[in-house]
């Protein structure tokens, strides 16, 4: 396998008043367990607040899990923070609104040591051009960009390391529904040049139909059920599931 | 039908640094009474200007060059500021795509809901507050004591949402705008939104304009449909003719995106 999550548990712990007194905890996620092979694709789906993004980041290890595992294969993946790479929501977020396109981008190209210095320029620049992007971008900086073309940046800055696996929490879900089309068929177009492998995180199950092999379906922390997305959506098993393609349908 | 609102050949344009951007340029449009019309476009088509363009809350540096707004035989557009503050949220109501940015984050739910009844039809503390709670429950919200006494951080994008429309229609608006309302929110919590809207608009009888992105919505819950692309109004249509036969491209971008990505 090549990702492996067994049971994890995060507790997050309520704290009150002026010497942050603990008084309780919130379980956001609770006996989680998937496991997905490489080149596949898989959807996380859920409403906010049922632990999609506390998953993603405790898979990236940003965050400590208080119970249970996560696995990566480990003779795929050397340098987790190089091989498994994210992609959020909001790209106005994400990008230092002070550096040019062109410093953000050669950043994990040196702090990785991917190219030598006097590549750097033309490197970036064909990241530019994966994304859809040209040469005249390398100078600006994000605010003069739209809401799509920062997140084709922060896809350009995801590649410069060749990762293996990214995940992407609600990549699209800020963005107009044109726009949002025009980047899913980048993300598909990408997958298949560069062998990756994804987990799509979305509140919209219509969103993942189309490009995932499996789905997850969480709820308040918890799995409520998952499968291949073909019989997900022909044959919803649980209630939640009905009212999530309800919800999508109208 | 009646035509309720006119907008008739509007241009609007921003002062920017260097040179000045036309934003909308002659839009005509036209709400009718007890319909649901759907304005959707890309962002920077020029959806929000026009429809903020209505009464007169544009940002300071933009300015309407050219145009009309008809409302009740009156043209909103050349109205004194006075007359135009009783129109603005009383007879023309608006709710926005941030509800808890929209909302007051230092004042309760409570003291906020009040206000449109105290300032526009004169009430007493008291009376305001009965009424703001029976709002409440009208937007279906079933803890309105809590809701009532919570600061809009304390409550989901959602329950803000139901808030804000809660007082949009305190002084029973004649027309709701609605701009990208839903945008912010999980679909499933949009999906109650939009429920709630057309049962509002049934049980109260204003007319909607509804602005958004997204063709599903239209789908679901559009009369007319009206498309904007590049600050002008490049197609019009009832809701089936649009979707069987678009006429122009951008029309037909917005239902294949819908097609692609909003539709199981």
């Amino acid at each position: 396998m090549f990702l492996e999550v067994k049971n994890i548990t995060k507790d997050f712990p309520v704290e009150h008043g002026m010497f942050r007194r603990s008084s309780g905890v919130v379980r956001a996620l609770d006996n989680v367990s998937f496991s997905l092979n490489e080149f596949e694709t898989l959807g996380i789906v859920g409403e906010s607040g049922s632990g999609k993004t506390t998953l993603a980041k405790i898979i990236m290890k940003l965050l400590p899990a208080t119970g249970g595992d996560v696995r990566f294969d480990a003779s795929r993946i050397g340098n987790l923070r190089k091989d498994i790479q994210i992609i959020f929501q909001n790209p106005y977020n994400s990008l230092d609104p002070k550096m040019r396109i062109i410093d953000a981008l050669a950043e994990p190209l040196i702090i990785h040591r991917i190219c030598p210095k006097r590549m750097i320029r033309q490197t970036v620049s064909e990241l530019l051009e994966l994304v859809g992007l040209n040469e005249s971008a390398l100078n600006r900086l994000p605010r003069e960009f739209s809401g799509g073309e920062r997140q084709r940046i922060c896809i350009a800055r995801v590649l410069a390391v060749g990762p293996k696996c990214i995940i992407l929490d609600e990549p699209i879900s800020s963005l107009d529904l044109t726009i949002q089309a025009k980047l899913l068929d980048l993300f598909m177009g990408l997958k298949k040049k560069f062998n990756l492998t994804y987990i799509f995180i979305s509140h919209n199950l219509a969103v993942v139909k189309n490009i995932t092999d499996f789905v997850l379906v969480m709820k308040d922390g918890r799995v409520v059920e998952q499968g291949k997305t073909g019989d997900i959506f022909r044959n919803p098993g649980r209630e939640y599931t009905k009212v999530l393609l309800a919800a999508a349908k109208g | 039908m009646e035509n309720l609102l006119q907008i008739q050949n509007l241009e609007v344009r921003f002062r920017m640094h260097k040179y000045d951007i036309t934003a909308v340029k002659g839009v005509c449009l036209e709400l009718k009474k007890d319909e649901i019309l759907v304005l959707a476009g890309e962002s920077g088509s020029g959806k929000s200007v026009a429809a903020l363009a209505v009464t007169r809350i544009l940002p300071s540096n933009a300015r309407v060059v050219f145009g009309k707004v008809i409302f009740k035989g009156r043209d909103l557009l050349s109205l004194d500021e006075t007359s135009l503050a009783g129109v603005r949220g009383k007879e023309i109501a608006y709710i926005f795509q941030e509800p808890s940015s929209a909302l007051n984050p230092v004042y309760t739910v409570g003291n906020q809901l009040i206000e449109p009844f105290m300032l526009h039809q004169g009430k007493s503390p008291r009376q305001a507050r009965a009424e703001a709670e029976a709002l409440l429950s009208l937007v279906k919200i079933g803890d309105v004591k809590r809701v009532m006494d919570s600061y809009p951080h304390q409550l989901s994008g959602g329950m803000n949402q139901r808030v804000f429309i809660a007082m949009s229609l305190a002084c029973n608006p004649q027309i709701l705008i609605a701009d990208e309302p839903t945008t912010a929110l999980d679909v499933t919590i949009e999906a109650e939104i939009l429920k709630l809207l057309v049962e509002l608009k049934k049980k109260i009888g204003f007319s909607l304009l509804f602005i958004t992105h997204n063709f599903s919505i239209a789908r679901r819950i559009a009369d007319r449909v009206c498309v904007m692309y590049k600050g002008a109004v490049v197609e019009e249509g009832g809701i089936e003719r649009i979707f069987n036969s678009p006429r122009h491209f951008h029309t037909r971008d917005l239902i294949s995106a819908y097609e692609k990505i909003g539709k199981i």
